[in-house]
């Protein structure tokens, strides 16, 4: 990385390390201290235009997704920060035009190459605007959660019995905003071999909703009497299928025999423009120690076994019925649209 | 230097703003002091050595960085200018780096163990708070400042805690105990305090103190244990082993601590890792279990995957743990079949079948090869037909066609094989020929046996280990790496050679028969060193002070009783004569002409142990134990108490008190105290008279 001043580099190693070190809880947090470190970036970095920036935000974004190849949140952000720049030089550029109504028709997206721009013109006024937009950006992360769980009630119905699996902030705030008007039961599979699924159960045990802890292989034998599956994710491909925990690929079968509404809480930062065109896909799963699985201390056996322990499941879109967002319920066939607007076409080969 | 951007940037970052005292340090030995990579280390730091295509300190700094260390020292002896260089020009050096590192060198002549290296640390007293102690070949994933504040927590109750020992759980049979590392603690498991330590390889009996027992209700004895060599130490492990010289390794100083818990107070304690890895590449089949735990990412995040530095780019991951980096080449129907990993730009060739492997970077492998458990390091070109199996190949060796090599080979860097050679099983080779100044076989001789197993076209030589103590034990853990149990032409000569040296040694004891040497083997090795000790000291004019120092330092390292230091210091004081002239007493006159000068030099020293009544007892004890032994001796013995009398190392009444006390075998009466009857009716005498006179 040639001419970064060694101030953002140190912001940059800062934040990689506490990558390594799993410091940020959750995605929503991975999301809100890379904007944040974005900021940073934008803020002290000395550009003269919005072409020199944007290439450097790509350079920079493109070592910090190597970091952690599986977090897609990370290449989400470094999208969203272009198109951001992208935005708020066009309309300081053709004046209060909407930029917006450019990638309405298949023409103009098809024409967008032509249309756009070099970006070289230095305008004083961008670095304030983009500083603001992501201003803006940030309060709209921070209350996705809120904006998400508000939605509760227009799905979660009386007496419902819901089934979920593993940990998921978004779902377990989602749940306790239903239960403050509506009395419903939850099933929570527990989600070997993490078993992430238990503290959900006990937070929503401690909300004073009726919660039925089962094991994963339990799920289908229980689908029968549930009304609504709701989960969350760790990233929604470009397809409208999902990267989530393992074991949701079960469960979504399991509620398509049974035509059980699947119902996904997905932010719309964790709206990925990639497609997953193999399972082998590098950087799609992430294969930690097997220790959860197999003990290294059982002697002869550690050398005798091959022991996988993959993080995530791959949901095809056709198992999904809903994703709410912080913008409203969207069907999985809508994505491609929700992406168009949220990242420019040029942008999602980082 | 860069502590200062550290501290700002972690103040920016918000919550924790760290005062200067609670910096968590961190101590990384580069350097093993031992030759079990040898020839490979013959040109290139241990610390360095690549695993998975990634250098061995990189994962211990990888794993201190991931455990929020924030400073620390490497101190590297081996080869220290290439780990400095390598040091600096790695992401670790940056200024920017969260973790800063500074390196300390020291010649390898200056020290010699893991316990110099901490005397050197201590005479530059750097360090203040507690610390982590690691060696820079452990591969771990343990978080450390949880267990670093179970410490500190432990110290509020016990202000003894000198250090708390890492261990990870693995039964026998798991791959990741080395076999020369087997151990035995005895811990009390309502407080994790370590009671007892042995290092059982190659024993079939253990002994525990009594008094461990009846001290401790509940004692807990361990043998699923693994040393992981990373331990929390408080700031006084320093200063103690500079008061104790002779700690040279981490045995050592447990064995230390324990042994004088009871005066010192000072206590260790274990930790038992859950859910964690760690491991120590100690030899070359522990580096062969690692690189597959690796491998098998039970050292998550510590994987190929997802290490990364500027210089080398990122490995991705397939199916079946299949690892390649950008660049590599597979020509088609070859197989890269589980657990293998890549480097970058190397080219497979077709047909060729690699498993369980690791193949560096630039590397090129011709048709139809056979590669299974090989690591292969960077540089290497196979040709076409070559059969590889359990083996480890440095870098930039060449392989010509159809080169065959044998299970638990290792080719040293540089090496070039001629087309059609088979290696046999077991074989270290290098590319120069061996340095011949301390052996004592010519060059010739050398050369001869070197070049025929080879066709002339090759560059190879075969490396042998120089014999050391503990050869024994090393060659039969190098054998095992991919061996079931298989015998070959080398190691028998090496074994020959082996027990010709024994024999010398023997011939050298049986020469003097000292006695009755306690069966323990302390006390015996003890009896060795201070004939060694006296030997050096009397040729070569030592002051009495300084064997005296010698002599209770070896008394601490083998835990000896004064009683036996009395009595064994004596013994080898008087068979000294005949061990340097190699030849045993005559029972002439000349034994005493021999043994006169001798007992003078160490007048000081025997003056400084035989203090009190008790001790001049046990010196004549062993007097009389040596004379039974020693028939010539019994001769000069009338002439060595007149010598010791008359010099006041005995006083009358111990020589008087002595005779009177019945001898422990009964044989000394005929003989030994015979010969002295004169000596002691002159002293009798001698006492009379001075009584009358006095009266």
């Amino acid at each position: 990385m040639p001419s970064l001043e060694s101030e953002i580099e140190g912001i940059i190693e800062t934040f990689t390390n506490n990558l390594k070190q799993r410091k940020f809880k959750g995605s929503r947090d991975l999301a809100l201290n890379s904007v944040q470190l974005w900021k940073k970036i934008i803020g002290q970095m000395k550009w003269q235009n919005a072409r020199e920036l944007m290439d450097t935000i790509k350079k920079i974004g493109k070592d910090l997704a190597e970091t952690a190849p599986s977090e897609t949140v990370i290449g989400n952000m470094t999208r969203r920060m272009l198109k951001i720049v992208r935005d708020e030089y066009a309309m300081l550029q053709k004046g209060k035009q909407e930029e917006s109504d450019l990638q309405d028709s298949l023409q103009k997206i098809l024409t967008a190459d032509e249309s756009d721009s070099d970006y070289t013109k230095n305008i004083p006024l961008l670095k304030p605007a983009i500083m603001e937009h992501i201003g803006e950006f940030l309060a709209e992360l921070e209350s996705s959660e809120i904006d998400i769980s508000a939605q509760a009630l227009e799905h979660i119905h009386a007496n419902e019995i819901i089934m979920t699996i593993g940990y998921s902030k978004t779902v377990s705030a989602f749940l306790k905003s239903a239960a403050k008007n509506r009395v419903f039961q939850v099933i929570v599979a527990e989600c070997a071999p993490f078993f992430h699924g238990h503290q959900l159960a006990a937070d929503l045990a401690e909300a004073r909703i009726s919660t039925t802890l089962i094991p994963d292989s339990a799920i289908f034998a229980m689908m029968a009497r549930v009304n609504k599956v709701i989960i969350g994710t760790h990233s929604v491909m470009a397809n409208g299928g999902l990267k989530a925990v393992c074991g949701t690929h079960t469960l979504a079968l399991a509620a398509k025999h049974y035509s059980v509404p699947f119902v996904v809480c997905a932010p719309m930062f964790k709206l990925c423009p990639e497609y997953v065109c193999s399972l082998d896909q590098d950087g799609f799963n992430q294969f930690v120690s097997p220790e959860e699985v197999l003990n290294n201390d059982e002697g002869k056996l550690v050398s005798k076994v091959n022991v996988y322990n993959p993080i995530f499941d791959y949901v095809p879109p056709e198992l999904v019925t809903l994703f709410i967002s912080n913008t409203g319920g969207n069907a999985p066939s809508y994505i491609y649209r929700l992406l168009s607007e949220l990242y420019h076409p040029l942008d999602v080969q980082l | 230097m860069s502590s200062n951007k550290t501290s700002k940037s972690m103040s920016k970052s918000g919550s924790e703003v760290l005062k200067q005292e609670d910096v968590v340090l961190a101590v990384l030995i580069a350097d093993s002091f031992s030759i079990r990579f040898a020839p490979v280390t013959d040109s290139k730091p241990k610390a360095l050595l690549p695993l998975v295509n990634r250098p061995m300190i990189d994962y211990a700094l990888e794993s201190l960085l991931l455990s929020g260390v924030q400073k620390t020292f490497v101190y590297c002896v081996a080869h220290a200018d290439q780990i400095r260089q390598y040091l600096k020009e790695s992401k670790w050096m940056r200024s920017v780096s969260p973790m800063s590192i500074e390196v300390i060198s020291q010649s390898p002549d200056d020290c010699r163990s893991l316990g110099d290296s901490l005397r050197d640390i201590d005479g530059k007293s750097l360090i203040r708070g507690d610390f982590i102690l690691m060696s820079a070949d452990v591969i771990s994933n343990v978080q450390l400042i949880p267990i670093l504040e179970e410490h500190r927590e432990k110290r509020k109750t016990d202000k003894g805690i000198v250090m708390t020992h890492i261990f990870k759980k693995s039964f026998p049979g798991h791959r990741s105990r080395s076999a020369e590392e087997e151990l035995v603690l005895a811990i009390n498991p309502t407080n994790g305090r370590i009671l007892n330590y042995q290092q059982t390889t190659n024993l079939k009996k253990l002994s525990f103190p009594l008094e461990m027992f009846k001290e401790h209700g509940l004692v807990d004895l361990r043998y699923d244990l693994v040393d992981t060599h990373i331990s929390i130490c408080s700031p006084v492990v320093l200063p103690l082993f500079s008061d104790n010289f002779d700690y040279q390794t981490w045995g050592d100083f447990v064995r230390g601590i324990l042994i004088n818990e009871e005066i010192l107070n000072n206590t260790i304690y274990y930790h038992q890792l859950e859910g964690s890895y760690a491991a120590h590449v100690s030899n070359v089949p522990m580096y062969d279990a690692v690189s597959k735990d690796v491998i098998q990412r039970w050292a998550f995040p510590l994987v190929p995957d997802l290490n990364r530095s500027e210089t080398t780019p990122r490995h991705t991951l397939s199916r079946h743990n299949v690892y390649k980096q950008p660049g590599v080449t597979l020509a088609k129907e070859s197989v890269l079949e589980r657990d293998v990993a890549v480097g970058e730009n190397s080219k497979i060739g077709e047909r060729t079948f690699v498993t369980q492997s690791v193949i560096g970077s630039r590397c090129t492998i011709g048709n139809d090869v056979y590669i299974n458990n090989a690591y292969i390091w960077d540089d290497v070109n196979i040709k076409n037909n070559c059969h590889i199996e359990v083996a480890l190949i440095a870098d930039g060796v060449v392989l010509n066609e159809g080169v065959k090599i044998g299970r638990g080979c290792v080719i040293g860097p540089g090496v070039v094989l001629a087309a059609g050679t088979k290696i046999p099983d077991n074989t270290r080779l290098m590319a120069h020929p061996p340095k011949c100044d301390n052996d004592f076989e010519t060059s010739d001789e050398e050369d001869d046996k070197v070049a025929k197993p080879f066709s002339a076209d090759s560059v190879a030589y075969v490396y042998q280990r120089p014999v050391e103590e503990d050869s024994d034990a090393e060659s039969l853990i190098d054998e095992l790496w991919g061996l079931d149990i298989d015998e070959d032409s080398e190691s028998e000569e090496d074994e020959d050679e082996d027990e010709a040296d024994n024999d010398e040694d023997e011939e050298h004891e049986e020469e003097v028969d000292v006695g009755d040497l306690p069966e323990d083997m302390n006390a015996r090795s003890f009896y060795n060193e201070v004939l060694e000790s006296l030997q050096r000291g009397y040729e070569e004019k030592i002051k009495g002070d300084n064997l005296v120092l010698e002599i209770n330092s070896s008394k601490y390292a083998y835990n000896v009783t004064m009683k036996e230091v009395n009595m064994l210091v004596i013994k080898a004081m008087l068979s000294l004569p005949s061990v340097m002239t190699k030849k045993a007493a005559t029972g002439t006159n000349e034994d005493w002409v021999a043994l006169r000068p001798i007992l003078q030099h160490f007048l000081p020293v025997m003056r400084n142990y035989l203090k009190n009544n008790q001790s001049m007892l046990d010196s004549l004890e062993a007097l009389e134990e040596f004379g039974v032994h020693n028939s010539h001796f019994v001769k000069s013995i009338c002439k060595v108490l007149h010598f010791l009398y008359g010099e006041d190392v005995l006083s009358e009444d111990a020589i008087l008190e002595w005779y009177t006390n019945p001898p422990n075998d009964p044989s000394a009466l005929k003989t030994i105290r015979k010969t002295v009857e004169p000596f002691i009716t002159w002293l009798e005498e001698a006492e009379e008279e001075s009584s009358e006179e006095s009266d």
